[in-house]
């Protein structure tokens, strides 16, 4: 090998940087060139003069001083809904307020509608109205036999779990993460359903009785189940949010919208075949 | 009954839950609304980019600006950032960009800027010889071109691949590796010429 060709290699050598085969050609050329020798030994040099040139560390309250100055320089910008969901097209991450919403502008035309019944109690009906998934399943988990749905559960499961696989287009490592979450989510719905449905019965049982004082107490633990419900929906999707991608994401979300439905056509379908 | 005060937001994150999380994973909770995470990335990214800032600057005020001034930007810009992997590199690029955006402010204003004071707050080891040598190295790098000091300062303070250093100054890999062997050759013969050795 030859001084020029080392010389265009020597900065890569003296980095170890090389191909073992080419660093051992230099290597060996540099046992016999003092040229060389001499211009590795300026490269070196020129690397520990950089390594060890250290700056000073400035005083440890300086750290904690600009994290301070930068989040409350940047506090307007901080400021975003706490319901925000990245990576979701927008009609679905405001889907929440826009429902909301569409409640309360039904809410009040029921209210001052000439059908209304001016005697119901209007606060009553609010509860009842939000949230109707709940009301929903709710509704439909107080007409079914416990000791039926508790032998047609694992069906039932296995039923929902290939319509889920199906619509998210799932591979089993994302399904064997995905599955236990809905598991436990899906033993946390069914008992916020059926508190919720004896905390609204009692509540029309009160309110068809004119018992008055006990309206307030009932309200308050419809209201308590369902910052529940929606607490562990959001648990629910966060955690689902690190598990799928953006499109599966957004499919869970549609599918979730409408999983009232499906939980009802599926139990339907297993009893129907059962029976 | 007693009646509780409703809370204002439906759902809040456990903080304990933030800390062991990646780049990544933060940057997710924080388009989620949860401000507490930048302020871990701060935590994690302020001392480095301190350093990256100062070698550029070389004045100890000036760098805590622009790092501040980078944060602020990475805030402002974060929902837009399409590969959530590639955060470290891009918060190089804007402290670098900033630094030296801030460095030709300043010298328009001040041509002498060479011959300003330079203000730390105090030094380690030998305050007097490490002054020298700094001094020195930053002439000396002050002469390369862009390019060729910040892929020394990136692969050598900040132990950064050629792959990320490529991210950071745009790029290909190749292009960043010979960036930084010539501008390893140019300050060995700058140190042949004067002499240095150490």
């Amino acid at each position: 090998m030859k001084c020029e060709k080392v010389l265009k290699y020597i900065t890569e050598y003296t980095c170890n940087e090389l191909p073992f085969f080419i660093h051992w050609r230099i290597k060996r050329h540099i046992k016999n060139c003092k040229y060389c020798q001499d211009e590795v030994r300026g490269i070196a040099n020129v690397l520990d003069f950089l390594e060890s040139n250290t700056l000073p560390e400035p005083s440890p309250e300086i750290w904690q001083e600009m994290k301070e100055n930068v989040l409350s320089s940047s506090a307007s910008k901080l400021c975003h809904p706490h319901f925000s969901l990245p990576g979701v097209p927008f009609y679905l991450r405001y889907g929440f307020y826009f429902s909301t919403l569409a409640a309360a502008i039904l809410l009040v035309f029921l209210i001052f509608s000439p059908f209304s019944d001016k005697k119901r109690d209007s606060t009553a009906m609010l509860w009842t109205f939000f949230h109707t998934d709940l009301w929903d399943f709710s509704g439909f988990f107080g007409k079914v036999d416990n000791s039926r749905l508790a032998k047609f559960t694992p069906e039932i499961e296995q039923r929902f779990k290939v319509r889920l696989k199906k619509e998210l287009d799932l591979n089993s490592q994302d399904e064997s993460r995905l599955f236990p979450l809905l598991q436990n989510f899906s033993s946390k719905m069914r008992e916020y359903c059926y508190s919720y449905g004896y905390a609204l019965s009692a509540l029309s049982l009160a309110i068809e009785q004119d018992k008055s004082n006990e309206l307030d107490d009932w309200l308050l633990k419809i209201h308590s189940i369902r910052e529940k419900w929606t607490d562990s929906r959001w648990q629910l999707l966060k955690e689902v949010r690190f598990i799928l991608n953006e499109k599966q994401f957004a499919r869970f979300l549609i599918f979730t919208e409408r999983l009232p439905q499906e939980i009802k056509n599926i139990c339907l379908e297993v009893w129907e075949t059962k029976s | 009954m007693q009646k509780t005060a409703q809370p204002s937001v439906p759902y809040k994150i456990d903080k304990t839950l933030l800390y062991p999380k990646t780049d990544q994973q933060l940057i997710q909770i924080f388009l989620e609304g949860y401000n507490e995470a930048i302020g871990i990335l701060v935590e994690r990214y302020q001392r480095q980019l301190y350093f990256l800032c100062l070698r550029i600057l070389d004045d100890h005020e000036d760098a805590l600006e622009v790092v501040q001034k980078t944060f602020i930007q990475v805030i402002e810009k974060l929902s837009t950032l399409q590969n959530h992997n590639s955060f470290k590199t891009w918060l190089y690029r804007i402290a670098l960009n900033l630094s030296y955006n801030f460095l030709r402010e300043k010298q328009t204003y001040n041509n002498t800027l060479k011959n300003l004071p330079v203000d730390i707050p105090y030094c380690l080891d030998d305050p007097v010889m490490n002054e020298e040598r700094r001094v020195q190295l930053k002439e000396f790098l002050d002469e390369l071109t862009e390019r060729q000091r910040n892929a020394i300062l990136l692969r050598i303070y900040h132990n950064l691949s050629y792959q990320e250093i490529a991210e950071v100054m745009g790029c290909q890999e190749v292009t960043a590796r010979s960036h930084f062997h010539l501008g390893l050759k140019k300050l060995a013969t700058k140190f042949k010429k004067c002499g240095l050795t150490l």
